[in-house]
């Protein structure tokens, strides 16, 4: 008879914005099912924001994700913005653009560190930190924090950038670009890195387009649906750029997907910077009464399409806040990218939606009572799985 | 499909319409929800989004958010329940993404969700009291 195994992932680690339960169904190396439970880190955000007034909502929701922390915000003020007809003056349109785009940078960077972490390359991870590190560092030059940056406001956004900072920005940009550069071809052609990563957790297109999936996890899986182009808002229609979508839905092409996409975010930063040079005038459109009824606002995060829906009944506070990030939709995915995989591969599959996946550090199978396996067995063996196909490819 | 298209196929179902900025509202039968969110989906290429519940004292209006990706539009599929006799029509078996959200409305709003696979808890404790609903007005806060 088979040896069916379970193993439960999770769920409580706090450092990171979610807490999620994996149970793994495994026979042998062999993945045969997986089951998710959420809720451990529902902080009733919702609920919270009834009884806010707009303004204070926007604070809010910038606490609902630490990483992204600028996509709800813009998500919200988009769904009080259509909720009310209002429009943005030009100048606000491209600062938006701006952080929205220099959040994405960071985002990915910390991703592919991460990436690079769990399957043994700890160069990767130290070389896309240290990349990172200068775009946090343009953040607190523009906004005054590295994050949680409270640039945006209903109308408008708060700071404006300085003229004579431009120049100075687009150097940095270009810097990275360079060092994104690396990547790109360490990306590319390291035989290790396709090896361990081509062909691993496929989501077919039908799958993806069933499960609702947003973002990269989409855009690998060959469906090309983009907030900024399907939905235009802020700067994104002025400006010259190209969604990228590949095909093969696996591990490697949600890899180069956020490779390609830091690029494309680089040329929109630059155009929207050598614009900001020409374009005068405010940086918040007058706002007075927020009249009774609905909106739905959305922003394209670095994971995907982030989703506010917005209910008023014309006081100055929302009556129904609905919040729909995008790994609620990217998450359901693993019943279909996990099964007929080894365990060595289930963290890198899981991690390729872009979850918080520091809950993996509490992983621990029960066989007959007793704990044999930990996290850090997880990670230990899906290195050991690199190093055995490093030495191959050597 | 633009949405005018789609009001214009379903016009003896929908009751209320409303289109502004790009955003759809349709009121509809809980008997013809079904219907018209399958035909969403299978044939107008239409993504849900997610979906809403919202309390209005006597009644829930449950509203299904559609993303059609090709025109930037929003659909937003809705009907009427009372909160007496608090029961849906799930769409699960239609589109996967309507799996979580609608355990999710069974928790927070406690909404009953007929044909739905899988009832257990998301969101809420395992030992949460049966009838707390956190979302519902006038409940425990």
């Amino acid at each position: 008879m088979s040896d069916i195994n379970r193993i439960p992932i999770g769920p409580y680690h706090p450092l990171l914005e979610e807490a999620e339960y994996y149970e793994f169904e495994v026979e042998g190396e062999k993945i045969k099912s997986v089951d998710m439970r959420i809720g451990w880190m529902h902080r009733g955000i919702e609920k919270l924001s009834e009884g806010k007034h707009f303004e204070q909502s926007i604070y809010l929701v910038e606490r609902v994700c630490g990483i992204c922390s600028t996509s709800h915000p813009i998500a919200f003020v988009n769904a009080v913005e259509n909720l009310a007809g209002i429009e943005i003056p030009e100048r606000a349109a491209y600062i938006r653009t701006i952080i929205g785009e220099l959040e994405r940078i960071h985002s990915h960077l910390l991703w592919v560190g991460l990436a690079g972490h769990f399957i043994g390359f700890d160069t990767l991870f130290m070389w896309a930190w240290k990349y990172r590190e200068p775009i946090l560092e343009l953040f607190e030059h523009i906004t005054g924090n590295r994050n949680s940056y409270g640039m945006m406001v209903i109308g408008g956004v708060k700071r404006d950038i300085k003229n004579e900072d431009i120049p100075g920005i687009i150097n940095v940009l270009k810097e990275v670009e360079r060092n994104l550069l690396v990547l790109k071809k360490a990306a590319e052609t390291d035989p290790v890195l396709k090896a361990r990563l081509k062909g691993i957790g496929i989501l077919t297109k039908k799958d993806a387009i069933d499960y609702g999936a947003v973002g990269p996890t989409a855009r690998a899986s060959g469906v090309a649906i983009d907030v900024r182009k399907d939905d235009p808002y802020a700067a994104y229609p002025w400006l010259d750029w190209e969604v990228v979508v590949l095909e093969d839905g696996d591990v490697y092409a949600k890899l180069l997907v956020r490779v390609l996409e830091m690029f494309e975010s680089i040329k929109m930063i630059v155009q929207s910077l050598e614009a900001l040079k020409k374009v005068k005038g405010p940086i918040q459109a007058d706002v007075w009464e927020i009249p009774a009824g609905e909106g739905i606002g959305r922003h394209e995060a670095p994971r995907g399409e982030v989703l506010h829906y917005v209910r008023t009944d014309g006081s100055n506070m929302t009556v129904r806040h609905k919040i729909r990030a995008p790994s609620y939709v990217n998450i359901p995915t693993y019943e279909v990218t996990c099964p007929g995989y080894e365990l060595a591969d289930a963290l890198i599959i899981t991690a390729a939606v872009d979850p918080c996946y520091c809950c993996t550090e509490r992983a621990v199978v029960v066989k007959k009572g007793d704990s044999v396996f930990t996290g850090e067995d997880l990670i230990e063996i899906s290195r050991r799985k690199t190093e055995e196909l490093r030495k191959k490819c050597v | 499909m633009k949405p005018a298209s789609f009001r214009k196929k379903f016009a003896a179902k929908i009751k209320e319409w409303k289109y502004e900025r790009k955003r759809a509202w349709a009121l509809v039968d809980k008997a013809d929800f079904r219907q018209l969110a399958e035909f969403l989906v299978k044939k107008a290429g239409a993504r849900l989004a997610t979906a809403t519940g919202f309390d209005e004292g006597q009644s829930f209006l449950v509203m299904y958010h559609f993303s059609l990706d090709s025109t930037g539009d929003f659909i937003t599929l809705r009907y009427r329940i009372p909160k007496k006799d608090p029961v849906g029509v799930s769409i699960s078996d239609i589109t996967s993404a309507a799996k979580w959200i609608e355990r999710e409305m069974m928790d927070l709003l406690g909404i009953e969700f007929e044909g739905h696979p899988d009832k257990r808890r998301l969101i809420l404790p395992d030992d949460a009291s049966k009838g707390e609903h956190p979302l519902r007005q006038g409940g425990r806060r």
